[in-house]
């Protein structure tokens, strides 16, 4: 678009790759992020200094915030996104679902009442049935949600919910909701203008979910034929337009395995898994943003937009898929993109990167897309076996296991379904032929990182863990 | 050079330029380097992607799409498999931060109960006893920044 860039980053990402690929970059804090990505006044005080004239908000951190949205309109900035009050009533679960149902939009059957008390929560848990979601009020992507059975499980999970509840958005309060069981994750992404005109961009599938966070996600779904897709993405449309929506949103549904959809809450920033829409539509989501941000009217209508083939995006993962998922932070030895016709990666790591351990865990996006569903999912599998991160544990033979496996492949998905799957077999042992590559290697010499790294300050963990050597 | 892969011992001896033994088996192998970290790789008439780091005693490496990670063991090290503590010593699952400190020294502890919580990447995860038995030593408290390796609590078996 030519339109300069200035990024911002903390202590840990010193050698991040948004740092390396934009125009300037401003340090503004320590690595935990309550102490830089979420330090509104420090970021408004880089914009100024910097003299930029829009602020895009990304997908984590203060992208949903309200207040930030105000401070930078505030502040003269134009905040590409929509405005706080949109990000204040659809960022509130409760207010966002009593206004879509004013609307006519499907709710879950739930409580969002204001009485917090343990022994009340209890009593509506009991009153609503199990299995039953417990949620942040105030939260987003998956964090801090938990299912209880029974009544004795969700006693027991509270607390831990709160504590999350607090730690991950600065809020307690927590909704309850009806578990509806096998259900599939269908999206609806919507983009409106600041003159009224609002268009979906249909939808995407990401019933393949690990703790309630997404790992592949899909457009279009299977599950919906031509007339329920017609009525779930005008009922996003719907959703969006009863908060006055402006710029890029998704409105997120349950699709119930008789066909019935019921609204669940609205993403009021750009989302993770947008490359999928972007490969099936030929658009780009972020330049659409910022036009609109820049009082553009929206450049088509809804008439003109016809999606085309499949496409499947994977998020790869510095976790090990063996040990309970658990994160894998510390520095990339060697990473090798994918590439081929049809694939895409939108990767923060390169070469010689550190995975902050203070951060989420995805360190790319692995895109497919082909003129079917099995084309784009066989062209997805080959990309991650193309895919080479060296260093620290990923997810990547995870997401093939998944891709290949007979649910997915036969498209009978629904959120619980990596429970169907089950673990990724324990390892086997390497061949005789592999390990005899292995020692062939070694012995050349050149599997020595190279040593041109510039290692960050005292915080960087992995200088001072006991027994990690640097070669 | 032995390897560690699991639990694991595999031996590999190179006898020339491109016969190996592993664990007693004969192999034709060999590479030419293809940049940094990447070899071309060929055994007898195949052709395999190898890419191979090593970084002090762990070597990661990924063959044809298959991904390990082995850990280089002296000759005499190998001779015992087992390497980790006693079962009681119980070391961070990741590196992370303390977030809770539930046990001081001295408490009894039950099977399954949580004895510290550690948060990184915004996930708790907890370290659970895996037995019945009295806290031993505690080398953390709430706060503490802490990476995988030393035990963080040990429990003593006990009734």
């Amino acid at each position: 678009m030519g339109v300069e860039t200035v990024a911002v980053y903390s202590e840990a990402d010193e050698l991040a790759l948004h740092v390396r690929e934009a125009d300037r970059a401003v340090l503004i804090g320590k690595a935990p992020s309550s102490e830089s990505y979420l330090r509104m006044e420090r970021i408004l005080e880089a914009a100024r200094e910097s003299g930029v004239d829009a602020v895009h908000p990304g997908y984590g951190f203060l992208s949903q915030n309200p207040d930030f949205a105000d401070e930078c309109a505030d502040a003269g900035l134009i905040f590409i996104g929509p405005k706080g009050d949109v990000h204040r009533l659809m960022g509130d679960k409760k207010a966002a679902r009593q206004q879509v149902q004013r609307f006519g939009v499907p709710v879950v059957p739930g409580y969002d009442g204001d009485d917090q008390q343990d022994e009340s929560l209890v009593a509506e848990a009991k009153r609503i049935g199990f299995p039953l979601m417990i949620k942040p009020a105030r939260g987003g992507g998956g964090k801090g949600m938990h299912v209880a059975h029974n009544a004795a499980e969700f006693e027991s999970v509270l607390p831990r919910a709160r504590r999350e509840s607090q730690s991950s958005f600065g809020n307690d309060v927590l909704v309850l909701e009806r578990f509806v069981q096998k259900p599939r994750h269908v999206e609806v992404q919507v983009l409106f203008d600041a003159h009224g005109q609002g268009v979906h961009l249909f939808e995407r599938e990401c019933s393949v979910q690990r703790r309630h966070q997404k790992v592949l996600e899909e457009t279009p779904s299977i599950a919906l034929d031509a007339s329920q897709r017609e009525r779930i993405c005008a009922a996003g449309v719907t959703a969006a337009a009863a908060a006055n929506y402006v710029n890029a949103g998704t409105v997120e549904f349950l699709l119930d395995p008789s066909g019935e959809f019921y609204f669940l809450e609205m993403n009021t920033r750009l989302q993770v898994e947008h490359p999928v829409t972007e490969m099936t539509l030929g658009l780009d989501l972020v330049r659409l943003q910022i036009e609109i941000a820049e009082g553009r009217p929206l450049p088509f209508s809804q008439s003109k937009l016809t999606p085309r083939g499949h496409a499947i995006e994977a998020r790869l993962n510095a976790e090990d898929p063996r040990r309970g998922d658990s994160p894998s932070p510390g520095r990339i030895l060697h990473f090798e993109p994918p590439c081929g016709p049809f694939v895409r990666c939108d990767s923060g790591v390169r070469t010689g990167s550190v995975v902050p351990e203070y951060y989420d865990p995805m360190i790319a996006k692995i895109i497919a897309s082909g003129p079917t569903r099995d084309a784009a999912r066989t062209a997805l599998i080959d990309a991650l076996h193309d895919t080479v991160v060296l260093g620290i544990s990923t997810n990547r033979e995870r997401l093939i296991q998944i891709l290949q496996s007979e649910p997915f492949a036969t498209g009978r998905i629904h959120t619980g379904v990596l429970d169907e799957i089950g673990p990724l077999p324990k390892e086997a042992p390497p061949s005789a032929e592999d390990l005899a590559l292995i020692q062939a290697a070694l012995d050349s010499g050149s599997s020595r990182p190279h040593s041109g790294v510039r290692t960050p300050a005292a915080h960087d963990p992995w200088a001072s863990a006991g027994g990690w050597r640097l070669w | 050079m032995r390897f560690k892969h699991g639990d694991r011992i595999h031996e590999v001896a190179r006898h020339s330029e491109t016969a190996f033994e592993v664990d007693g088996v004969a192999v034709e192998a060999s590479v030419s380097p293809a940049g940094s970290s990447r070899f071309d790789g060929r055994t007898g008439e195949c052709r395999t992607p190898v890419f191979v780091a090593r970084e002090g005693d762990r070597v990661f490496a990924q063959v044809g799409g298959r991904s390990y990670v082995l850990k280089v063991v002296a000759r005499k090290a190998a001779a015992s498999a087992s390497d980790s503590g006693s079962p009681g010593d119980l070391e961070a699952p990741m590196p992370g931060r303390v977030t809770r400190v539930d046990v001081s020294v001295g408490d009894a502890v039950k099977r399954g109960q949580e004895l510290i919580v550690v948060e990184a990447m915004k996930m708790e995860n907890a370290l659970i006893s895996p037995m019945d038995g009295v806290v031993k030593s505690l080398a953390v408290k709430v706060g503490d920044m802490v990476a995988p390796g030393p035990a963080l609590v040990v429990i003593e078996a006990g009734s």
